[in-house]
């Protein structure tokens, strides 16, 4: 049963980066993992177990859904599993986001020297 | 890629649930990783992350599970830290570990519709004093010096130690299922009355 997440409390931060990592497009596990790579220039690995796990929770929590269709079944190994965010999952991330950014202006006005770097 | 064979029988540690469904993915991932940075820089990753999420993945099917299972491991682990405690000499501890341990099996037993029947508390008293009578009677009687030697020190310990650990749990079993029945009859005969 999807739970709801959106406005209430903060996502785990794997969940938040898949969520970045996927933007608005159908990719399959490798695609995640190396988006989330690119994203925290390099900070984040994700283990095969790590992203699965996080994946099994995100589609029980409605944020993700697996797609049938490929964006490219002839360039492509028909086994992936290819997700995307569902309405629910924007607006978590969007929530997460705005979370974020509030955080920031905080930790800025308190340590001048943060914000201004 | 023997390196990849190896990774799916790695895979074996996960619950057998999240392996089925996303076993193949994982080896998938690894498989391309490998390709990526090369088979050391995989495996290092790998490892760290299989160390924590098979864990974590455990503990969620265990959280997911029925109360009757959760009860069950709960009753395996309890079991496993009393005799732990016993054989280390932490006597008090372990003893109410043993207490606990009954406790968890009563209610497994209530959970599985068993019904405290008058036979059932005394057949498991019973069986738990005629143990501890048993035990006694091989361990504490002063059998002769040549039947004693006979049978290592440490083996000897350890069959008393699981034997009387045994016994407390079945006698302790057996008493709450005859409290729980006194205090049942006692509410029919109360509804009765009223």
């Amino acid at each position: 049963m999807a739970r709801s997440t959106e406005g209430t409390k903060p996502l785990p931060p794997s969940v938040f980066h898949i969520l970045l990592a996927l933007g608005d497009d159908e990719q399959h596990g490798y695609a995640i993992m190396g988006r989330v790579e690119e994203i925290t220039d390099g900070a984040v690995t994700m283990g095969p177990g790590t992203l699965y796990g996080s994946i099994k929770r995100m589609l029980a929590d409605g944020l993700i859904e697996e797609t049938e269709e490929r964006p490219d079944p002839a360039l492509d190994d028909e086994r992936r599993r290819y997700y995307r965010v569902t309405a629910l999952g924007a607006r978590a991330r969007a929530g997460e986001t705005a979370r974020m950014k509030t955080l920031l202006r905080h930790a800025g006005a308190r340590n001048p020297q943060l914000g201004s770097a | 890629m023997p390196s990849v064979r190896t990774y799916r029988a790695v895979t074996r540690v996960y619950p057998p649930k999240f392996r089925r469904e996303y076993g193949e993915p994982m080896v998938q991932l690894f498989a391309d990783r490998v390709r990526r940075d090369g088979g050391r820089r995989a495996w290092g990753s790998a490892l760290r992350d299989v160390s924590i999420s098979a864990p974590y993945q455990y503990w969620e099917s265990l959280m997911n599970a029925s109360p009757q299972t959760k009860l069950t491991v709960a009753a395996v682990l309890t079991g496993i830290a009393a005799i732990a405690f016993l054989l280390v000499g932490g006597a008090i501890l372990g003893l109410v570990l043993l207490l606990v341990l009954a406790w968890e099996l009563y209610a497994i037993l209530r959970m599985r519709g068993h019904r405290v029947s008058e036979q059932r508390w005394w057949k498991f008293a019973g069986s738990g004093v005629a143990l501890f009578a048993v035990l006694f009677i091989i361990f504490a009687m002063p059998w002769p010096e040549d039947w004693r030697s006979a049978v290592p020190g440490e083996l000897a310990w350890t069959v008393a130690m699981f034997g009387f650990s045994a016994s407390i749990v079945l006698v302790v079993l057996g008493l709450f299922m005859g409290v729980a029945q006194l205090a049942s009859r006692r509410g029919t005969s109360g509804g009765a009355t009223a």
